[in-house]
């Protein structure tokens, strides 16, 4: 008896321990390393935790140094239980080698799958399975603009084409920066989509990105699209080249230029800077919504993974799409849920305009991102960032623009 | 004596031989078989992920029609021989300079050598302030009522590489400065003296008589910028992030934007491959000229 207690006690203290060990647990690999993009990942977090989850935080200062990370513990058979991304085609390759864990089962149980928005769900389904998490919903083709300075020049609102130059001539006369342009090839691929869509219309847009037409690229409404572009250098300031999208954002805020086309994580810089002076609207011309999006996938585990990782995966796929904690999460960053049934209590006049636009799918356009492979999207970056700079002419311009296009995996 | 005649060399020094050992691991596995596996996945196919699916030269034939990789070949080679040549030039003049034993000679040593000490992307960043039209010195000249006097050339595609040419001789002079005094500072100074007396002009007795005899050392801070002139990269992406356009667009930034932004690690192998070759073409004539020729006249190897 003396010596049967003290194993009788010792097993059941080796039994709890196990049972303790079930926690489910995700290693969480991201970039969201500042300000209102930490506070969003935290809210994601928070609700994990009150799930019953135990969040292990990886964060990597960059983006590309995010995806390097990983992109090599995937081959290496360490991955994280689950990767920030953008929505779109970089998880093409990872998918084809079967390296992502589907969704299925999380994206049902949370109502995402009746409830998402249709272009972006479209964007993560491969072979009839979900592979992603969209957390949010951001625009690209926002254009922003100084209500003040455009008080004082008596500029119409560019809502319409004839406007946008009426509005840059008067502006240009007055001395004032038209536009302030941050002239590095990712922003200039921003603007040319928001001139493809705005000028060029809904239709053109989706034939040249989603249907691969050559002919819709050679055809004159496209040269008219491109004449567009190279007209918009003539209202920049000569600082443009290199410019970060924030500096520019900044020259708004200052006074110093009068309208930013960019995406829609500027208008967290106005709110940040505590400026209300801007003015927002969803392109110009034709109102279509360009939508890209962050989004987590789920890499495969391997099998000797433990129970707590596997159940920890889809636990977390579950709480990211959420209705609430999409909410949570986009309350903080200047971009809307990835559903629509995901309800906000106060809607400030630019996310108002963009959650009605996602509302009628005639209205909304994927991203480049979500149509072509990053390869394609970083030549047709290139080219936007030579027309840009002046070493390509308009003819040589839209040749390798069918090219890139034509022969885009 | 005869048996350490016929004994081979490498059993002379076994202690010597084994402490090499871990030496050779490195360069064979870390540099040699890395630098094989890549050369096998330029062959491949391989996107985001490698993969091994064999398609031959195809990587290098869409390698070579990419204007990028075109211009930032013809970039390096202009980036490299001008900003070589211009801080071995400039380095040489600096301790020249200073080799004239004048007075607050450490504080000029320090001044000149200061920018190698700050990593490329500050000097970037700086010069990139500081070339800004509508920042740096473009305003200062507009603010004093000169706007006649613009320094544009960084936003101009034709003129932004010599921007990053003299960011990168403001960067390196000052070393080769260092180098170069150590020298002069070698050389006996009786020769000074005995060419003041013949009456040799100050610049022919350096460029006859000093240069030769630094010959060596030149060589040496020579082989060093053009380690760090092919590989630029920081700088470049500091400075101008390859714009205007592809006007400073070098190879280095087109293997890590296809290597990390764009998924096709297939084309960064093919590119890396490419530059290796380019590099041990320049490479292998001088060290067979250094190190494998007989000696010449003098009875020096090197």
């Amino acid at each position: 008896m003396r010596i049967l207690t003290p194993i009788i006690i010792s097993a059941l203290m080796v039994s709890t321990a196990y049972a303790q060990d079930a926690a489910p647990e995700a290693e969480v690999l991201h970039w969201f390393t500042t300000g209102a993009a930490a506070a969003a990942l935290g809210e994601i977090s928070q609700d994990y935790q009150e799930a019953g989850g135990v969040w292990i935080d990886n964060a990597v200062a960059s983006g590309e140094a995010a995806r390097a990370v990983g992109f090599n513990r995937m081959v290496g058979g360490q991955p994280p239980s689950a990767m920030m991304l953008n929505v779109g085609r970089q998880t093409d390759d990872l998918i084809d080698q079967g390296l992502l864990a589907p969704i299925d089962e999380a994206a049902d149980a949370s109502g995402w799958n009746q409830n998402a928005v249709a272009a972006v769900k479209e964007a993560v389904t491969r072979n009839g399975h979900i592979y992603g998490a969209p957390t949010n919903v951001n625009g690209q083709n926002w254009l922003f603009y100084n209500k003040e300075l455009f008080e004082r020049v008596g500029a119409p609102v560019p809502d319409t084409w004839e406007n946008f130059w009426i509005a840059l001539d008067k502006l240009k006369a007055e001395g004032i920066t038209a536009l302030a342009v941050g002239a590095q090839p990712w922003q200039l691929s921003m603007m040319f989509n928001h001139t493809l869509a705005g000028l060029g219309g809904h239709d053109l847009y989706l034939k040249v990105f989603a249907d691969r037409d050559v002919e819709a690229i050679k055809s004159p409404e496209f040269r008219e699209v491109v004449d567009a572009m190279v007209k918009m250098r003539d209202y920049q300031d000569p600082g443009s080249p290199n410019r970060e999208w924030n500096i520019a954002a900044n020259m708004l805020i200052t006074g110093n230029a009068a309208i930013q086309i960019h995406g829609d994580w500027s208008q967290a810089e106005f709110d940040a800077a505590d400026w209300d002076g801007y003015g927002c609207l969803i392109g110009t011309g034709d109102k279509s919504f360009i939508m890209g999006g962050d989004m987590f996938v789920f890499p495969k585990l391997s099998d000797n993974a433990s129970e707590e990782r596997k159940l920890g995966q889809q636990l977390l796929a579950q709480v990211m799409l959420s209705a609430d904690t999409q909410v949570s999460y986009n309350k903080n960053k200047s971009s809307v849920p990835s559903r629509t049934d995901a309800k906000f209590e106060i809607v400030d006049r630019c996310k108002a305009q963009a959650l009605s636009a996602m509302a009628d799918p005639s209205l909304t356009l994927p991203a480049d991102g979500m149509l072509l492979l990053p390869d394609t999207v970083g030549a047709l970056m290139e080219l936007e960032g030579e027309l840009w700079a002046g070493t390509v002419s308009v003819d040589d311009f839209v040749t390798r623009f069918a090219n890139a296009i034509e022969y885009a995996d | 004596m005869a048996s350490s005649l016929t004994r081979p060399s490498y059993f002379r020094n076994i202690a010597s031989n084994l402490a090499a050992i871990p030496a050779w691991l490195v360069l064979l596995v870390a540099y040699g078989a890395s630098m094989g596996w890549t050369i096998w996945i330029s062959f491949t196919s391989s996107r985001v992920m490698p993969v091994n699916e064999f398609v031959g030269l195809q990587q290098y034939e869409r390698l070579w029609g990419e204007l990028a990789w075109t211009t930032a070949l013809t970039n390096i080679f202009i980036y490299s021989v001008l900003s070589i040549a211009g801080s071995l030039i400039l380095g040489f003049l600096l301790a020249v300079a200073i080799d004239q034993r004048i007075r607050a000679e450490g504080v000029f040593r320090t001044i000149f050598l200061y920018p190698y000490a700050m990593s490329l992307i500050v000097t970037g960043l700086a010069w990139k302030w500081i070339m800004d039209p509508t920042l740096g010195l473009g305003k200062v000249t507009r603010d004093f009522g000169m706007p006649w006097l613009s320094f544009d050339w960084l936003v101009k595609p034709d003129t932004a590489i010599y921007v990053v040419i003299a960011a990168a001789i403001w960067q390196t002079s000052g070393f080769v400065m260092a180098i170069l005094l150590a020298g002069l500072r070698g050389i006996d100074g009786d020769l000074m003296k005995a060419a003041r007396l013949d009456g040799i002009p100050l610049i022919r007795f350096y460029l006859y008589i000093v240069i030769p005899e630094l010959r060596a050392l030149i060589v040496a801070a020579a082989v060093l910028l053009t380690i760090g002139a092919a590989k630029v990269y920081d700088l470049v992406v500091a400075l101008t992030g390859g714009g205007p356009g592809l006007a400073t667009e070098v190879p280095a930034r087109f293997i890590m934007i296809r290597l990390f932004l764009r998924q096709s690690i297939g084309q960064a192998a093919a590119a890396s491959t490419i530059m290796l070759l380019i590099v041990l073409l320049i490479a292998l004539p001088w060290v067979y000229f250094q190190y494998v020729r007989t000696p010449n006249s003098r009875g020096e190897k090197s």
